[in-house]
């Protein structure tokens, strides 16, 4: 499961907390049909919820199928899965939500989504 | 330990009119031979091209010079700029480029941009092929292709270096050197503020080049497209739809490469760009 860890890997990276000490937020990465709310406290990564939900409120969510998010996990993905942006752009992934707190602080949310991959 | 050196580029200021205007110019440059005018990426400098400059199988036969464009780098936007909302548009990059290449009497120069700059040299090969002995475009095509939502401008995070190299990195080959992505990344986190915006006004709106390509003389100006296969800003696709469009233009895609391959990955570039240059020395016009 590529989201196992998150938290306790968000922790040894000090770097990482000090882009987002600023940033207090809830995401949403999709998974084929499940859905998982990454919550984000002063650039903590606070808490990985896996559901059920009842309209539990987010701020965007970034979904993709198992098998896309499996080639972006890789140490050297192949061309188009390599980042979000290379996954939404050859149309991989989905962006939606309000993306204003994911521009804001977009090299923190892209460090975190770095630490799924296999060597992080 | 990296023993003492002193590279061979050396840098200067020119003060060059441009539409009516004096700028302040800051350009480097090594080498001896065929003129190899380089122009950087949006939001970035003319850095961007320091290794090229040190690789004596170009410089022994090629004089490599990189401008920063006005508002970029070491160059000085206009007088005025305080008052002013910085957008670049076609016609002032390519008067830009012109101006340049003649303030410096360079003879025919092949001219070399990157991403914003790859598209442009699409416009002088059109406009001023009779100018150039080749046009290389790095990452290049005829007409944008967005990958982002022209909404996300009118965000103040535009104004931020630290954004700007965020929007971009995922641009960079996995395949290529962390030290030469990270160093790419950072001529983004030097840029002015809202200049990279100022840059997506001509990348964005103003660089519709499909409708003119056959006004391309490949006997004067040959035109060369090259493209990382990692590229989602200008793909591969996007290159070879182009040279379509271009008489006599010539695609290379560039296996394991990304949007920036003369900074972000050198070594393997030299392998793609060497024997182009070859290429156009043979012609020897």
């Amino acid at each position: 499961m590529m989201l196992a860890g998150l938290v306790e890997k968000a922790r040894k990276k000090p770097n990482l907390q000090r882009l987002g000490r600023n940033c207090t937020a809830e995401f949403v990465i999709g998974i084929d049909d499940a859905r998982h709310h990454i919550v984000i406290r002063d650039g903590l990564v606070a808490d990985v919820l896996g559901g059920p939900f009842k309209m539990r409120p987010y701020s965007f969510s970034i979904s993709a199928s198992a098998v896309s998010w499996a080639e972006f996990c890789k140490l050297k993905p192949a061309p188009g899965f390599n980042d979000v942006f290379a996954m939404t752009s050859y149309g991989h992934a989905q962006l939606e939500g309000d993306s204003a707190v994911f521009l804001e602080y977009l090299r923190f949310f892209k460090d975190i989504l770095a630490l799924l991959r296999e060597d992080a | 330990m990296m023993p003492f050196a002193i590279e061979p580029i050396t840098g200067r200021y020119a003060h060059i009119d441009i539409m009516g205007e004096t700028y302040r110019i800051y350009f480097e440059e090594a080498g001896k031979g065929t003129p190899l005018l380089c122009l950087h990426t949006a939001g970035a400098h003319s850095s961007q091209f320091r290794h090229l400059m040190c690789d004596e199988a170009v410089t022994s036969r090629y004089r490599v010079i990189a401008f920063d464009l006005p508002w970029h780098g070491k160059s000085n936007p206009p007088v005025g700029w305080q008052d002013m909302e910085y957008k670049l548009t076609a016609d002032f990059y390519a008067a830009a480029t012109i101006a340049f290449a003649d303030a410096l009497e360079l003879d025919r120069p092949v001219v070399m941009g990157c991403s914003m700059g790859a598209r442009l040299v699409v416009r002088l090969a059109q406009e001023y092929g009779q100018k150039f002995r080749a046009a290389i475009g790095l990452e290049g095509s005829n007409r944008p292709s967005p990958w982002w939502d022209n909404s996300w401008l009118e965000n103040d995070v535009f104004a931020r270096g630290d954004f700007c190299a965020a929007l971009v990195s995922g641009l960079a080959s996995p395949h290529s050197p962390a030290e030469f992505r990270n160093e790419t990344l950072w001529h983004y986190y030097q840029s002015g503020s809202n200049v990279f915006k100022g840059d997506m006004h001509f990348f964005r709106t103003d660089s519709q080049f499909e409708a003119d390509g056959a006004a391309v003389d490949p006997s004067a100006c040959k035109v060369f497209l090259m493209t990382g296969e990692y590229d989602y800003s200008c793909t591969p696709a996007d290159t070879e739809r182009t040279v379509k469009t271009i008489p006599g233009a010539e695609a290379i895609i560039m296996r394991e490469m990304g949007h920036f391959p003369m900074s972000e990955n050198p070594e393997r570039f030299r392998e793609y760009i060497l024997p182009v240059l070859d290429q156009i020395d043979e012609k020897g016009d």
